[in-house]
């Protein structure tokens, strides 16, 4: 279990008020996986996962336990967690043009991951670079390595930030929407290439978009998140196969009845997921719920167990008996 | 966010809220200055009075006197007309002709407007208190010198704003429908767009009319403006230099009118700005 | 990249075209009679005469005019009725003691300038910031000639800490003239009180200009900063584990240099206005201080070369921040202004 996720809380002082954005989430990720955090835009899932760098926003107030390698990761000085980012975890983004400095040839860029932690003199990590520019499967890498960023395809750049991320070796990959502004022919390429990336160096991979086709493309487990909260977790062929979570099963039909993969998002569900602020009680999904009862609007569903998914829902799909309830 | 950031934030915030009020006493004292300076001013700006030559502040002479024994406070107050009525004269004429070309370009065809933003273009390039040296030279000191060589500086900005806005409303929906129904073009400036652009207008002349003043009694400083005995506060300061080594608020005093004025405008421009924006 | 610096080059001739045009108006068509102008108020009647003859002032206009832009481009400004001497000359002595002063003063406040912009953008809204935006209100209100005039009160009659103007103490004698700049030149001489006692004149009329560039400067190089900061690219340097000093000064001053250059140019116009009051307060031998002088004893020839000098450095200045903005920022390929 390279990365442990115990009861984790998010929130910010806005104008005097507490707004909570990520309430009480637990998960864990096995060394090796692609686990996957859907979710629709304010769900907390990008929250989550820049907080397992260190990196949620520094006005923000984090409760709960984060563990990667079993070292705790919230409350640690900001110098030691730098220590961590970029030899131990490496981090994608969505945008490779805003993500990547612009007056900086690539090369650079990937040179500096190595030059500042240490790892290899400018000379070194020069022609590191290049080889990671290589693994990442560019076609011309002293050309791209000598090149600014806007100089370059949008597939390339994007090739480029996964170069500069795994550049110092990290075991953990964190890939914060890395397909969502990619055109569609290039989003198979970009994940077919981390997952041979994941073989190659031995990655562990927590993605985060809110794409059910890259689910369905790389996930080994999927975490749902709704409103920040988990509605349903486990493997994702069983949750693909049979959603349980409402939520869930919404998101799964949308996606199949869109056409075009560009369309497989979340707001064809009806309605809008609720901004922060204004989570509505007990069940946070029980406005846009077909199956929501009347306790659904006041109790907030515990996390139960059904086979290997387990899902935060008062009347699940297939309503089986809970056959045991795990710990929160 | 430490606590103790989050309150000194708080604390500037608060006292924003008391500069503006001040800022508008201090205009509102300027105009009782401009338009009753012989019922405010206690003695006579021009009058030698040798005996009291270089006083410091006291009763009778709240801002000391100068050098012929006038009462500097006295001149301050008469000179407002002078700094002050320059500056505002100089910013409303170049805000006047620069609005005028900078709408006949913006609604002109590209070629047109072309070249007159480049003759604007050209403008920007002169350092301003040089050229202002050098028509003094030609035509003569005194305020209208003065007063004609900032105005030629100061309308280049002024057709450069107006330009930009007006290019940018004109294909707004609303000028399109009035265009639509056959509104003449001007027709369309004027109710349209002109109601816009004045609003930014505005806010540039408050704010400019701080720095005019500035300029303007730098010139007189050098001695291209006002001449003596004129109480223009920057002939007031020039005139310090002899002796503002022991007389302190012969120098201190015109200064800090001049530094509260431009402030004042400054804050006042500022204001209006953030109250656009909202 | 060659087409826009032609383009550039010739905007910027035709820039001292113009205002060797405005020059030529003010100077020979304007004054009642320009010999007399050119002569000053004092000349006698032979003087103006042959003033008249030499210019050539009784030619038609045109003619005029050819000879006099034809002069210029030879170098000619004119002679100073003042010092009897060709104003090219009087310039290029004069031009040393400005030059130093202009680059002295803008060194430090790029220095100071940026110093305080990081602290400010390290914590926004703190202490630091709020100074700054709190000078730079009030800064932008204080005349620079009144601010001069203040530190000669505080730092010459109150405290006696520094001269009251002029470049070199009176009764010593200044190190031997190489490069025209004193603090250079006193460090060639090997002298170092020499070099202390140029330092000691120059103190005063630099800070005067640091303050005043200052209160206009530094809200924009805050702001650049700021902005940057909230850049994508920032947060991906964080996600690299690098350190707070090293996103700050690799990379978010890096990318704040540009609209940092727009700002400074525009300074550079500021500072030549302000040279000229700056010098007549200190007494500082520069081109501002001779051009005023001739100025008041109404020789208008020195005045005319420094509208046409200063437009030229002007227009000079611009020319190089133009060559600066490909090599700060790769992405400008070569659009214009």
């Amino acid at each position: 279990m390279i990365l442990s996720v115990r009861d984790f809380s998010i929130g910010f002082q806005r104008e005097g008020e507490s707004l909570v954005a990520v309430d009480g989430v637990s998960f864990d990720v096995e060394e090796g996986e692609t686990f996957v955090i859907i979710g629709e835009s304010g769900s907390g899932k990008s929250l989550t996962g820049m907080s397992v760098a260190g990196l949620q926003p520094p006005t923000a107030f984090v409760s709960g336990s984060i563990r990667f390698k079993d070292r705790e990761m919230l409350r640690r000085p900001d110098a030691e967690l730098r220590k961590m980012r970029g030899p131990e975890i490496g981090l994608i983004y969505q945008d490779p043009l805003s993500s990547l400095n612009p007056v900086w040839p690539v090369g650079d860029q990937i040179a500096e991951t190595l030059t500042a932690h240490g790892l290899a003199d400018r000379a070194e990590a020069r022609k590191r670079a290049i080889e990671m520019l290589e693994r990442v499967r560019i076609p011309d890498p002293h050309r791209v390595a000598a090149a600014y960023p806007h100089e370059i395809s949008g597939g390339m750049r994007q090739r480029a930030m996964i170069a500069m991320a795994l550049a110092a070796g990290p075991s953990l990959l964190i890939a914060d929407e890395p397909t969502t502004a990619l055109d569609v022919t290039i989003k198979a390429q970009m994940l077919e290439l981390l997952a041979e990336l994941k073989r190659e160096m031995a990655l562990t991979i927590v993605l985060i978009t809110h794409d059910m086709g890259v689910v369905a493309e790389v996930a080994d487990r999927i975490l749902v998140l709704y409103a920040g909260r988990i509605a349903e977790i486990g493997p994702a062929d069983a949750i693909m196969l049979q959603p349980s979570h409402p939520y869930t099963a919404a998101l799964m039909t949308s996606a199949m009845i869109s056409q075009t993969p560009a369309k497989q998002d979340l707001n064809a569900i009806v309605g809008g997921a609720p901004g922060l602020g204004s989570f509505p009680a007990g069940c946070r999904f029980h406005p846009r719920c077909p199956r929501a009862q009347h306790d659904c609007l006041s109790v907030e569903p515990p996390r139960r167990k059904f086979g290997t998914v387990e899902l935060a829902c008062h009347y699940p799909i297939e309503a089986a008996m809970p056959l045991e309830i795990a710990r929160g | 966010m430490s606590v103790s950031s989050q309150t000194a934030r708080r604390a500037l915030k608060r006292p924003k809220g008391l500069l503006l009020p001040l800022a508008l006493l201090v205009v509102a004292i300027l105009a009782a200055f401009v338009l009753l300076p012989g019922l405010i001013a206690p003695h006579d700006p021009i009058a030698l009075a040798m005996a009291d030559r270089l006083k410091p502040p006291s009763l009778t002479h709240i801002f000391g006197t100068d050098e012929g024994g006038r009462d500097v406070f006295s001149r301050i107050v008469y000179g407002t007309r002078y700094s002050l009525g320059v500056a505002i004269v100089i910013v409303f004429a170049s805000a006047l002709f620069g609005v005028v070309y900078g709408a006949v370009s913006g609604m002109a065809s590209r070629g047109i407007d072309n070249l007159m933003m480049r003759i604007v273009d050209l403008f920007f390039g002169f350092p301003a208190l040089v050229l202002a040296l050098a028509v003094a030279a030609s035509i003569g000191r005194g305020l209208d010198s003065v007063a004609l060589s900032l105005a030629i500086i100061w309308w280049p900005g002024y057709a450069r704003l107006v330009r930009g806005e007006v290019l940018r409303l004109r294909e707004r929906p609303h000028v399109e429908a009035a265009r639509a129904l056959g509104v003449s073009e001007i027709t369309i400036l004027r109710r349209h767009i002109i109601s816009f652009v004045i609003q930014e207008v505005n806010v540039r002349v408050t704010t400019d009319i701080g720095y005019a003043l500035v300029a303007v009694t730098a010139l007189s400083f050098l001695g291209l403006g006002a001449n003596s005995p004129t109480p223009e506060w920057g002939l007031l300061i020039r005139d310090s230099r002899s002796y503002f080594g022991s007389a302190w608020w012969y120098l201190v005093f015109p200064g800090t009118m001049i530094m509260l004025t431009a402030t004042a405008f400054s804050l006042i421009g500022d204001a209006l700005a953030a109250r656009r924006a909202a | 990249m060659i087409g826009f610096l032609f383009k550039r080059l010739v905007w910027g001739l035709l820039v001292l075209v113009a205002v060797a045009v405005i020059t030529f108006f003010l100077s020979r068509v304007v004054p009642a009679d320009p010999a007399a102008f050119l002569a000053g108020q004092n000349a006698s009647e032979e003087t103006v005469q042959r003033i008249r003859v030499e210019h050539g002032l009784d030619r038609p206009l045109p003619e005029q005019f050819a000879s006099y832009m034809i002069g210029l481009a030879k170098g000619d400004l004119g002679e100073s009725i003042r010092t009897r001497r060709s104003v090219s000359t009087d310039l290029a002595q004069y031009l040393p003691a400005t030059l130093e002063l202009l680059v002295v003063s803008f060194v430090f406040y790029l220095a100071i300038s940026f110093s305080l912009a990081v602290l400010a953008a390290r914590h926004p809204g703190g202490a630091v910031d709020g100074a700054i935006r709190l000078i730079t209100m009030i800064g932008t209100g204080i005349p620079v000639f009144w601010l001069g005039m203040t530190l000669q009160f505080f730092f010459f009659y109150k405290l006696h800490w520094l001269p009251l103007g002029s470049r070199f103490p009176i009764r010593e004698t200044a190190p031997p003239l190489v490069t025209g700049f004193m603090l250079v030149d006193s460090l060639l001489a090997g002298s170092p009180s020499a070099f202390l006692a140029s330092l000691k004149h120059l103190a005063l009329p630099a800070a005067t200009i640091v303050i005043n560039l200052l209160a206009v400067g530094t809200r924009m190089s805050r702001a650049a900063l700021i902005q940057e900061q909230s850049r994508l690219y920032v947060r991906t340097a964080r996600g690299k584990g690098l350190s707070p000093r090293r996103i700050m000064f690799k990379h978010i001053l890096r990318n704040a240099l540009s609209p940092i250059l727009t700002a400074t140019t525009m300074q550079f116009g500021y500072m030549i206005s302000w040279v000229i009051l700056v010098e007549v307060i200190f007494d500082w031998p520069g081109i501002g201080l001779y051009a005023y002088q001739s100025f008041q004893v109404f020789d208008y020839s020195p005045v005319i070369a420094l509208a046409i000098v200063s437009t030229a450095g002007f227009v000079i200045i611009n020319l190089v921040m133009d060559l600066l903005y490909p090599v700060i920022d790769p992405r400008v390929q070569s659009v214009g202004s």
